[in-house]
């Protein structure tokens, strides 16, 4: 019975963590970013006062969509908070190890893409078509890339099991730092631009361009839809982070309970997601985004990187 | 046992035939054919589930029955699954029917001979897995596809469709001639006809015949599969027939082609695989894959694109076949199992929703009277089940959770994460660039189904067809949502189909490596990866019910209204709409250098002026790369081989009886 209450313990703390506290990452990298254009920026919460007033805002939707646009914000919001729930955050292992592995929780975001694209499309009107052409574009090259650097790090534990593949990084610390790894964790992190629509591929800052894609696919949504495909994006932004975080460096996972150790995990995981913030803020403030038939080319680095890693494996 | 299997042969008999006897009136003629289909094959099923249940290997040999002893059956747990695949879809295909053909527009002669070519159809791919000698099975094999001709030229009436008819039926005799070349060896080798003897000869075969039976089995079945780069003629046959029939074509036929292969690699071989033809089988797959999903994304008819995912899925089980074959050919004797499984689950899985996406094809066909996306659009609101239905047979073929698609998929994942710990860098190279493929399939397909669905049924309708759009019939809906209830039952409680397969395994003495419960399902019981969809699914819906209510309660009701889509003043219309073409369009680009598209634009501008644009015509093509290197040579050489020949064809006698006397006296010279 204890076990129980302790397991449920820890996947709420875990997943509330993450599913609480992604907004904030996302307002993170916002200050971060401003400060290194010399503005002031938004105040760090300012994500949680959008959403609480979008949660209070009533939605609107087209006389011309179907039920796909009514479900669509629940399912994306449900897949990537559920995807959440099966990261170790601040423990090496989540209880809920045996319910999903690393290719179920890539296939769970790509649920939610998909019913993005999907809704982006039906309104009817051509911004979402475009936004969902590219938004699939994007994913359809991304993809290949994921799943090799998840196969690059799934070969050397060999597991698709995450709480594995993070055990087996945390007991080899050396294997930590090898070609491959160094070069999965790039790939991955190209592919967290990319999947997340961050600068280079897409622009989070903008509204209503014509080369915008994840705004343009939900360009027809309003209120509390709007606010739960919000919170999810930065909840899938958050997520990538903890692969990136916690796959690749594992130091500061704590395998058993204690209230000491917590904190202290918990000190140590908020300062690789700082990190983390700060790389892609700095990625924002110093280059411009690209043309979008530019993106194959820079996708395809993270292809290759994550074809290297894999392969570069066997030698070792 | 044998009792039913032998009523399912002589219902399907009976309703073959019953067609005729109702000369007059064509409704009647249809439903006693279809009403024999489904009597026959309810029979087929009890029949192949009871054989799958049994405790041991469950024979029945049926020589005794027929008289000549060249026929012979036998049914052992492979053929039991396949026979269980094609009598399954038998019964829910053919509740489809009786709404899909209730259109009135044949008459009774035409009705009658749909009926015997669908039953007899049917029937022939029951007896192709069973069949237990080399007569027995070409004949039946034949059967099966000439049967099927009949049925793609069934429409004759339009020249594309004997178009693709003629190129299926060439195809498939090319085909049918390795498959005699692969059994001439076996029997030159064994001296026998019989299938129990070739059991196991993979062991003593000298070393050039195993590989020449296996190359010729690849080529013969791989031919009937749809395997790239055999599969030129299945996106043209498959959508030329009735849809009933193109959902067993494209759900079931190809499939009875991956049963000759299987019975050829781990039964007539015993597993004794070479590891090149592993890699062989493995690259040809992930080619097929990627292929096929390529074509798909730049096809805007819906029928043909849903062929083409076929060789995508093909495509996918080979990737599992050759996964298994390459644990065989390296010993690894617990996983052959696991990617066995994985091709077999898919197998299942791609039969339930490629049937499902084509009797939804079908009944939008049948609303709208055309298979041009383009044309579509809107129907999620005129015909709501057929989109919920579709949608999950959309969401299924895309490999989404919680569906069925997801967990074969994942279990050939699974196989190729541990075909990277084959020793050797080819392996590996191979594998890791299958895995990429595969990968890239996968993605692509998500991109290509949200095409479909979302010009399909989302949005304005963009035509005036598709605006009176109506609700499919009650039988179709029935059928449709059988299928879709299984592709959410597999998906969710996966132990269900990997029960009809476990047998299958056990049958081939693997260890049945894949160990799956009511809520888990391990690749491996010695490795601790596992996935629980039940878990997953209940977590899901756990947290999007806690959400709603958790907003509900703090900042009340959700208050929803409805308003036009903003179209920067104007009012919408479906011209604005994002069409499929435009959707593809980046694709198009990205893979450029294997499309190779051409597109051509004429404007029509106001007399006079250059610059006032009346009309616009926009019209693409891409190079079909396969047709044009590949079967383009072969095609001119035949033709110019027998223009050649022709010379000497003058119409004159004397001529050719002088070519018969200098034949003669050549072999006299030669063999005396």
């Amino acid at each position: 019975m204890n076990e129980i209450l302790l397991s449920i313990f820890i996947v709420l703390l875990q997943g509330g963590l993450l599913i609480l506290g992604a907004p904030l990452v996302r307002g993170l990298i916002r200050v971060l970013k401003a400060r290194l254009q010399n503005r002031k920026g938004p105040p760090l919460f300012q994500s949680y006062f959008d959403l609480i007033k979008l949660f209070q805002k009533e939605s609107v939707a087209s006389h011309n969509s179907s039920f796909i646009f009514q479900i669509a914000p629940w399912i994306i919001f449900g897949a990537t908070a559920s995807s959440a729930l099966f990261l170790p955050v601040i423990f090496r292992f989540s209880p809920l190890w045996f319910s999903a592995d690393i290719i179920l929780i890539v296939y769970l975001l790509a649920l939610a893409t998909f019913f993005m694209a999907l809704s982006g499309l039906d309104a009817g009107s051509a911004f979402g078509g475009m936004g969902s052409s590219r938004e699939m574009m994007i994913y359809s090259l991304s993809e290949p890339a994921t799943i090799l650097s998840i196969f690059a790090v799934a070969y050397s534990a060999g597991s698709t099991n995450i709480a594995n593949i993070v055990e087996y990084f945390f007991a080899n610390p050396s294997a930590l730092f090898t070609v491959g790894n160094i070069f999965a964790f790039l790939a991955l992190f190209i592919i967290t631009l990319a999947e997340n629509k961050r600068v280079p591929v897409d622009n989070p800052a903008t509204h209503l361009e014509l080369t915008m894609v994840h705004e343009a696919m939900i360009l027809e949504y309003s209120g509390r839809q709007l606010a739960l495909i919000e919170w999810a994006s930065a909840l899938k932004l958050t997520i990538f982070f903890v692969l990136l975080a916690n796959i690749f460096f594992p130091a500061g996972l704590i395998g058993a309970l204690s209230l000491g150790g917590i904190l202290f995990a918990l000190v140590v995981f908020a300062l690789k997601i700082g990190i983390l913030a700060a790389m892609v803020a700095l990625v924002e403030g110093s280059i411009a985004k690209l043309r979008l038939f530019r993106l194959p080319d820079f996708i395809m680095i993270a292809f290759a990187l994550a074809f290297i890693a894999l392969i570069s494996g066997f030698f070792m | 046992m044998s009792f039913l299997f032998i009523t399912s042969i002589v219902l399907f008999s009976l309703g073959a035939i019953s067609g005729f006897f109702f000369r007059r009136d064509p409704k009647a003629a249809q439903m006693t054919s279809l009403g024999f289909a489904i009597a026959a094959s309810l029979a087929g099923a009890i029949f192949s589930l009871s054989a799958l249940a049994a405790p041991a290997p469950f024979e029945i040999s049926f020589s005794s029955v027929f008289s000549a002893p060249l026929f012979s059956f036998f049914v052992d747990r492979l053929s039991a699954f396949f026979i269980l695949l094609t009598s399954a879809a038998g019964v829910i295909v053919s509740i489809f029917a009786f709404g899909y053909l209730a259109h009135g527009k044949y008459s009774a002669a035409r009705t009658a001979l749909l009926g015997f070519l669908y039953n007899l159809f049917l029937c022939s791919m029951i007896l192709v897995a069973a069949a237990d000698n080399i007569i027995t099975f070409l004949i039946v094999w034949e059967l099966m596809s000439i049967l099927s001709y009949f049925l793609v030229t069934y429409e004759h009436e339009k020249s594309e469709n004997l178009k693709a008819g003629f190129l299926y039926i060439v195809m498939t005799q090319v085909g049918t001639v390795f498959l005699m070349t692969a059994f001439f060896f076996l029997f030159r080798e064994t001296g026998s006809f019989q299938f129990s003897d070739f059991r196991a000869a993979g062991a003593l075969l000298p070393e050039l015949v195993k590989n020449i039976v296996f190359a010729s089995a690849l080529i013969g079945f791989g031919m009937k599969a749809g395997l790239v780069p055999f599969h030129i003629w299945l996106p043209e046959a498959h959508p030329a027939a009735p849809s009933h029939v193109s959902a067993l074509m494209s759900g079931i036929m190809i499939k009875i082609a991956v049963y000759g292969f299987l019975r050829f690699i781990f039964d007539f071989m015993g597993g004794e695989v070479v590891w090149w033809w592993g890699l062989l089988v493995l690259g040809a797959g992930a080619l097929s894959a990627v292929t096929g999903v390529l074509y798909a994304l730049m096809e805007h008819d819906l029928k043909r694109l849903l062929a083409y995912h076929s060789v995508e899925n093909i495509g996918i089980i080979f990737i599992g076949l050759g996964s298994a074959m390459l644990f065989a050919a390296f010993r690894y004797d617990a996983l052959v199992g696991l990617a066995l499984t994985a091709g077999l689950f898919h197998i299942l899985n791609h039969g339930i929703f490629k049937s499902l996406l084509f009797l939804g094809a079908g009944s939008i066909g049948r609303a709208i009277g055309s298979y041009d996306l383009e044309k579509m659009g809107g129907l999620a609101k005129k015909m709501p089940f057929v989109a919920v239905f579709f949608l999950i047979g959309v969401m299924s073929i895309t490999a989404l959770p919680p569906f069925n698609g997801f967990i074969s998929e994942w279990l050939v994942f699974q196989g190729l994460l541990y075909n990277l710990m084959i020793a050797g860098l080819a392996v590996k190279i191979t594998v890791v660039v299958s895995i990429a493929l595969l990968a890239l399939a996968a993605a692509l397909a998500l991109a290509c189904f949200v095409k479909v669905f979302a010009i399909a049924f989302l949005a304005l309708p963009r035509s005036d067809i598709a605006r009176q759009a109506k609700e499919a019939s009650v039988s179709m809906r029935v059928a449709m949502f059988f299928l879709a209830f299984l592709c959410v039952m597999f998906g969710v409680f996966p132990f269900i189909g990997l029960s009809l397969i476990a047998p299958v395994i056990d049958e081939f003495h693997l260890s049945n490596s894949v160990e799956s419960g009511l809520f888990f399902i391990f690749p491996d019981r010695y490795l601790s990866t596992a996935i629980s969809p039940p878990a997953v699914l209940a977590i899901f819906i756990g947290l999007v019910a806690v959400i709603g209510v958790a907003a509900m309660a703090i900042w009340g009701r959700h208050q929803k209204r409805k308003s036009p889509t903003w179209a920067c003043g104007r009012a919408i219309e479906p011209r604005m709409e994002y069409t499929a073409t435009g959707l593809a369009m980046p694709f198009r680009l990205m893979f450029a250098g294997i499309y190779r598209p051409t597109h051509n634009i004429e404007r029509e501008t106001l007399d006079g002026t250059g610059y006032l644009v009346k009309t616009v015509r926009y019209e693409e093509k891409i190079e079909p790369l396969f047709e044009k290197y590949i079967y383009r040579p072969i095609v001119w050489a035949v033709e110019t081989a027998s223009a050649g020949a022709r010379k000497i064809h003058t119409g004159n006698i004397n001529l050719y009886l002088g070519y018969i006397l200098a034949t003669l006296v050549l072999l006299l010279l030669i063999f005396v």
